[in-house]
Parts: structure tokens; C-alpha cells; sequence
């Protein structure tokens, strides 16, 4: 089995008020392809509902970082009672969305993704000398890669939000 | 024959579409790439709070001689009823209810299975595996195969007009 390391634990952004699903859809897509993560959409749920919209969308975007290291960022969506609103903007109107925003961010690091060290009891106790005295400095690279490509992902949602704060 | 299954994506829609639009849109996605699409298996219920269509179709694309991609809709409709609606100033029929759509895709290896005869071909193929093709096999062919089940599921949220499609 392919070992999971839990680089950065859940947190947490929420937001109410005013923003565009489409634009925080778009930066977090763009921001996958400015980083270099494949993007990956698991499960995405739309429904309309009396107090407005509801969106569930949960996106595993990853980086293979060697072929036996791999980054894995999770992030969940969760859009409630979201309405289509008209907004004046220096004398233009623009379509916006006014709701509430909860998304939860964790990224992982997956190691031996290929499962090419668990075939061989001996091959599990080389890997596991491997990780512990050779690749311990690449693993600690990778974790800090991974952790400030978090802290840059959910600093950008945070200032695309702060946009729309009123 | 070795295959390679690539991870589910469940996309989920609750309001108005168009159902023939729908699947007309994933025929001609898939014709248009050049896979061959089958239509299996149709269930069609009607309980009393509307229709309920289960419906499998896939698609099968030999990439080479030794490649072979199939992608799989299982798509899921309930309480489907038929609506008019005023698009443009013209009425359009629709439908109203709800949508659950699984994609998920295949690579199929040595799909002729040519490699199958004797263990010196199983351990040629290995070796090909392992030395000659492992590049494509993770950077070519899963991210395609991957991109397109994406396109695909984006292409399913533009038809039912979902907000997080952009």
C-alpha cells in the first residue's frame, strides 16, 4: 500500500456575501495549471433549492514529483443558498452570485504511488531504510514544496473573496 | 490483457436541462474524438413522481495497436418531468428533475492479447512495461485518457448550465 502523509491538515476558509462561483471556479483552476497539478474533479453536485443554489464540489488536484513521490491537494467546495445578484460597478452592471462559501483544504503526500516497494518483504524493509536514511532530505523538500503551494492556494482564494468585501 | 482504471468522477445536478441535449452533447463529444459509442443497457421506469431512466454508454478508441481506451457513462435520472420553458421569447421543451452521471475510464493494454501465449512473452512484456513504455503509460496516455473523461464532465455541468462550469 502506497503511504499517505498529511503535509498540511484540514482548514478551513468561510465566507458570506458577495462573490462569482465562476470566477473562484476559474482561480483555483488556473492556479492548478500555473503550479503544475493535474487537475482532478472527483464529485460535483449542483441543485437548486427555495433559498437558492446549493454546490458541492470536491477536487483532488495532484503533482507527481518523482516516481516515487506525489503531492496531493484536497479541496472541498461548499457553496449554500447562492443567488444570482446584479451589482453596479463604476457604472456597469455585473452578475454576481451572493452566498455562503465553506472550503476545506488539506494536502497530502503520497510516497511509492506505483506500488513498486510493497511486493517483497524485503523490498517493504529497503524502502523503509531508503525514506529514513536516504531520501529523508527530498521527502522534507517535497513536504515544504507542498505546504507553500497550500499556504499560495489559500491565500489567493482568501484575497479573491476579500474582492468582494464590501 | 493488463488494464489500468483510472479514478471515478460523479457529477450531480438537481433543476432544468435538457436530456436529449445531454446525451446527444456526450455522442458527439465522443464521435468527435474518434471513439466508438455503444449504448448498452436503458432502464425507463415511470413511479408517480416522475420518469427514471439508468442508462450505461461507453465509448472504445484504439489509440495504437497495443492501446486501447474505453470511457463509461452510468448515468442516473429521476423524477423527470417534462417542462416548457420560455428561452428567447420562444417556448422550449426541457426537462426538470434530477441527474447523477459516473464517469470513469479504462486503458486497456495489449487489447488483442498477443502477449498472453507463453511466460517469455509475459516477462518480454514486463519488460516493455517497466522499460520501454512506463513514460507514456504515466505522462502520455493516463493524463489523456484523464483530460478527456474532464472534458467530458464539463461538458455534462455546460448542458445542465451549472455555475462552477467555465
Amino acid at each position: 500500500m502506497s503511504e499517505k502523509i498529511t503535509v498540511v491538515g484540514k482548514e478551513t476558509i468561510k465566507y458570506e456575501g458577495l462573490f462569482s462561483v465562476k470566477g473562484l471556479y476559474k482561480l483555483i483552476e488556473d492556479w492548478e495549471d500555473s503550479k503544475g497539478y493535474f487537475p482532478v474533479e472527483n464529485f460535483i453536485e449542483e441543485s437548486v433549492e427555495k433559498e437558492g443554489k446549493v454546490i458541492t464540489a470536491r477536487l483532488e488536484p495532484f503533482k507527481k514529483f518523482t516516481d516515487y513521490a506525489k503531492a496531493i491537494i484536497k479541496i472541498d467546495l461548499m457553496i449554500s443558498d447562492c443567488k444570482e445578484v446584479e451589482v453596479k460597478k463604476d457604472g456597469k452592471t455585473q452578475k454576481l452570485n451572493k452566498g455562503k462559501v465553506v472550503i476545506e483544504i488539506m494536502s497530502i503526500l503520497e510516497t511509492d504511488y506505483e506500488h513498486k516497494w510493497e511486493m517483497k518483504p524485503l523490498l517493504y524493509v529497503l524502502r523503509t531504510v531508503f525514506e529514513k536514511y536516504i531520501y529523508m532530505p527530498f521527502l522534507s523538500g517535497f513536504k515544504n514544496a507542498l505546504r507553500e503551494d497550500t499556504d499560495h492556494l489559500k491565500e489567493e482564494i482568501k484575497a479573491f473573496l476579500n474582492l468582494y468585501r464590501r | 490483457m493488463i488494464k489500468s482504471d483510472m479514478p471515478t468522477m460523479f457529477i450531480k445536478h438537481k433543476g432544468i436541462f435538457d436530456l436529449s441535449d445531454i446525451l446527444q452533447g456526450i455522442k458527439k463529444f465522443l464521435e468527435d474524438d474518434y471513439f466508438k459509442v455503444h449504448f448498452p443497457a436503458h432502464k425507463l421506469k415511470q413511479p408517480a413522481g416522475g420518469w427514471e431512466h439508468e442508462m450505461s454508454i461507453y465509448g472504445e478508441r484504439k489509440i495504437n495497436e497495443y492501446v486501447k481506451f474505453t470511457i463509461k457513462l452510468f448515468i442516473r435520472l429521476f423524477d423527470i418531468k417534462d417542462i416548457e420553458v420560455v428561452k428567447e421569447g420562444r417556448k422550449v421543451k426541457m426537462n426538470s428533475g434530477r441527474i447523477a452521471a459516473e464517469i470513469s475510464g479504462v486503458i486497456d493494454f495489449d487489447f488483442e492479447n498477443r502477449f498472453g501465449g507463453s511466460k517469455f512473452l509475459q516477462g518480454l512484456q514486463d519488460f516493455y512495461h517497466k522499460y520501454i513504455i512506463k513514460q507514456d503509460i504515466g505522462d502520455v496516455w493516463e493524463d489523456d485518457i484523464m483530460l478527456k473523461m474532464a472534458d467530458l464532465g464539463k461538458l455534462i455541468r455546460e448542458k445542465c448550465q451549472q455555475d462552477t462550469c467555465i
